[in-house]
């Protein structure tokens, strides 16, 4: 193993390794008309990004800026050093829609303009404690935009958390986030990180998130040149997710004509917790609203002992999201495709009941990786889109999946319950690939090519 | 060319050996046939419907002649029909089996080492031939699809032996535990 | 030293290409139907199989010395159910054509038009496998398929027999799977 050099937090931005938890977010997709203006303003701009420094005391609002491969092209970086970033990156998400299952409703022929695309090159995201200080801070971008001249705004979307941090379809979420080792308290509580052998867990290395650390291998892997450019810096996949809820509660319905046990219970094993949080590895009977909410039990679970899904389904969202110990090899084959998720739900929440009411809504979901294909793209089209990994052969998630409605889901017991058929209930409306520059790097973009 | 049929891939790589080292790889490879259990963990991971190890011998096969040209190195050749994404092969390969691959491909010039894995992707891509024709009789259907297919077409025979007779509840019963025994293979 | 798993066979034959022959010969295996339409499909028995042209060794860089072939090579690897004396036949026999337009390019390929000689032929070029590492090492190639065919009968009836009574399970058991 390499000797690790601690991470430079006033380097890093601080999305990366820090879930802000601000309830509000907006984000503006930017072209470059002007590169000389847009190298300024980026310059400006490189001073307002929040670092993953420690905090004395919590911002109230933060900014962060990531730039696509043809952002990178645009600004000036030189073919030599384009060369030098991974080909998923390169690609673009619409490129990649076949393998990530962006079929159908998902097509990228038929996503929103202004997420993705070439014509899209920067990505500013602003998120806030409250609605006043958010639009205020938007104004100010806006502002600073027009003032800087060479750069247009393609599209905006607005996020906003929901209630108790819950989803559209009505699950609690953001119980496990891989723990970053050297980054703070990186002692991850029970059933954080990677498990280990003698039992315990440990915080995942620092490379797999960070370019320029040493990864789960235990070196550093290939990094973009120049370092001033690379290091520190990480890769972000940005999604557009429609959630279906109507759909989705209507597949509850059919369900309950052949699950014989709660719709509660039901709704459970489809996702691998209960909607407040309570993991079925734990508490597979019913919800404990106070296990969920101590984080030393909230998260504390294998699956080691329930090789056959009795508690939680072999094909349960988050059991297929990071399968922990229930694959072989000591986490070895799980390591290694773990990424950090900051999302943030956007549009109203549908109340229980109500019929369709056409209105937008489901997640701005976001990853950070150090590699797109070995995480995000792995995660997506191995574990969500396929079956055999788990030994369930084409069974997808019932909630990523690219279902074409013949699809089935089991879940486990005396007698198994079989759910079929499946329908898409998230769709994606558009997406990318972005770089998510270190400080350093967006200062090496606003002075490259002048 | 395709090396993908269906779910089906395949992989064939000739690399040169290391002279001093055949002899020795055929030990090696006579002690894998008989100690099963340094292939389990292949086994384990259940994504490889065949794979195969064979030297060529530094004299190459002559068509109708007895032998072709002597060339320099002995190589070894390695063929494989797999499912999943080449790299998670590969991966899966480096993570689980590296002191095997080790072993096996130690013998061979420009072998990096099966960690870290990029460099043994790359040597394996570089090494890798192009394939003219490929053939699944059940392209459709990954490894493990097929174990699955088998134990629930075991469990069927012993059910319907089982169940012979029955009606009613007692079938029901009997049906009940085929599904309880089978689940996981549908 | 073992060309077999269980029940399962391997083969391998590098065969030396007529000098002038590779690109035909590429062609042909390239424009041949897959799937069920392959040649191979008429050698029952074959679960997986492949040719490969290998038109030249790759050089690893120093300390390598450069080794070159004189002639490119066909490589034919075959997946099969043991043993391989009948399986030798079907190849030269079932396959026809397809095997003689392939191997015809190969030197001194003798033809179908004698078997035993062709036979010798693939024989002699042989490779012994040093390792032979097989998923399902018992199971035949007529298994394997009447089991996945099985598996989804079984997987539909299952989805569509739940929640029924004792008395319509039993029925519809009967009539999708027969018995009495």
């Amino acid at each position: 193993m390499n000797p690790a050099r601690p991470l430079q937090l006033e380097n890093i931005q601080g999305a990366l390794l820090r879930g802000y938890r601000l309830p509000l977010a907006t984000y503006l997709f930017l072209t470059v008309k002007a590169p000389a203006s847009a190298r300024l303003w980026l310059g400006e701009m490189a001073e307002e990004v929040l670092t993953a420094a420690p905090w004395e005391a919590k911002p109230d609002w933060a900014l962060n800026l990531y730039v696509t491969y043809a952002g990178l092209g645009v600004l000036g970086v030189p073919e030599s050093a384009l060369a030098t970033f991974p080909g998923d990156f390169r690609a673009g998400m619409a490129a990649r829609a076949d393998l990530l299952g962006d079929t159908g409703a998902s097509a990228p022929e038929r996503w929103e303009e202004g997420i993705g695309g070439p014509d899209v090159h920067l990505m500013v995201m602003l998120s806030g404690a409250d609605r006043r200080l958010t639009d205020e801070r938007r104004r100010w971008l806006r502002d600073s935009l027009e003032r800087a001249g060479g750069l247009g705004v393609l599209s905006e979307q607005r996020g906003g958390a929901l209630p108790g941090n819950r989803e559209h379809f009505g699950y609690a979420d953001g119980f496990s986030q891989p723990p970053v080792e050297g980054f703070e308290d990186d002692r991850p509580r029970p059933g954080g990180g990677a498990p280990q052998k003698q039992g315990g867990w440990r915080p995942i290395r620092a490379g797999e998130f960070v370019l320029g650390y040493p990864d789960e291998e235990g070196v550093s892997p290939p990094e973009p040149a120049p370092p001033v450019l690379g290091r520190d810096g990480s890769y972000l996949v940005f999604r557009k997710l429609a959630q279906d809820v109507v759909g989705f509660r209507a597949m509850l319905d059919r369900a309950m004509d052949v699950y014989p046990f709660s719709e509660e219970l039901l709704a459970a094993k489809l996702v691998g917790r209960f909607r407040d949080g309570t993991p079925l590895d734990r508490l597979p009977d019913g919800p404990d609203p106070s296990l969920v909410a101590d984080p030393d039990r909230n998260n504390d679970f294998r699956y080691a002992d329930d090789p056959e899904g009795l508690r939680c389904p072999v094909g349960a969202h988050v059991r297929r999201a990071n399968p922990r110990e229930s694959m072989p090899f000591q986490g070895k084959l799980v390591n290694r495709h773990r990424i950090l998720r900051r999302g943030i739900t956007y549009g109203p929440p549908l109340p229980e009941g109500s019929p369709e009411d056409g209105q937008d809504r489901g997640v701005l979901f976001m990853c950070f990786q150090a590699s797109i294909k070995r995480q995000f793209e792995f995660v997506q089209a191995q574990w969500f889109n396929d079956g055999n990994a788990f030994r369930l052969g084409d069974d997808k998630d019932v909630l990523l999946g690219d279902h074409d409605g013949t699809a089935k889901t089991l879940i486990p017991g005396r007698p198994p319950t079989l759910i079929s058929p499946l329908s898409r209930l998230v769709s994606t409306r558009g997406g990318e690939y972005f770089f998510c520059p270190s400080i350093a790097a967006l200062r090496h973009l606003s002075a490259v090519g002048a | 060319m395709s090396n993908v049929e269906g779910k089906a891939r395949a992989i064939t790589v000739l690399s040169p050996v290391r002279p001093g080292w055949p002899l020795w790889l055929h030990g090696l490879f006579f002690a894998g046939t008989h100690l099963t259990f340094s292939l389990k963990k292949l086994q384990q991971l259940s994504f490889i419907h065949y794979a195969r190890w064979a030297i060529v011998e530094r004299r190459w096969p002559g068509g109708d002649r007895p032998r072709g040209k002597r060339q320099r190195y002995r190589y070894l050749l390695f063929e494989s029909n797999f499912n999943g994404s080449w790299d998670e092969y590969i991966d899966a390969f480096s993570e689980v089996v590296p002191t095997r691959m080790r072993l096996i491909w130690g013998s061979s010039y420009g072998f990096p080492g099966p960690l870290p894995v990029e460099p043994f992707k790359a040597y394996i891509r570089k090494n890798e031939l192009p394939i003219d024709h490929y053939y699944s009789a059940y392209p459709a259907a990954t490894t493990t699809e097929v174990i699955s297919a088998l134990e629930v077409a075991r469990a069927f025979e012993s059910f319907i032996a089982r169940s012979r007779g029955l009606a009613g509840a007692d079938f029901k019963r009997s049906y009940e535990d085929f599904l309880f025994e089978v689940q996981h293979h549908l | 030293m073992s060309d077999r798993a269980g029940q399962a066979c391997a083969l391998t034959v590098l065969a030396p290409i007529e000098r002038g022959r590779q690109d035909l010969l590429r062609t042909l295996l390239q424009g041949l139907p897959t799937g069920a339409e392959s040649p191979l499909a008429r050698a029952p028995g074959t679960h997986f199989a492949r040719w490969v042209v290998v038109p030249q060794l790759v050089y690893q860089g120093p300390p390598q010395k450069r080794d070159e072939l004189d002639l490119a090579y066909l490589m034919f690897t075959s997946n099969f159910d043991g043993p391989l004396e009948p399986y030798l036949d079907a190849l030269c026999g079932p396959m026809g054509e397809a095997a003689d337009a392939i191997w015809g390019c190969c030197i001194g390929w003798p033809g179908l038009g004698d078997p035993a000689s062709a036979k010798a032929y693939l024989l002699r070029n042989r490779l012994a496998t040093s390792l032979f590492v097989a998923g399902y090492p018992q199971a035949r190639l007529p298994e394997v398929l009447r089991a996945l065919e099985l598996r989804e009968r079984v997987t539909r009836f299952a989805i569509g027999a739940q929640g029924q009574g004792a008395e319509s399970l039993a029925l519809a058991w009967r009539q999708e799977f027969g018995g009495p």
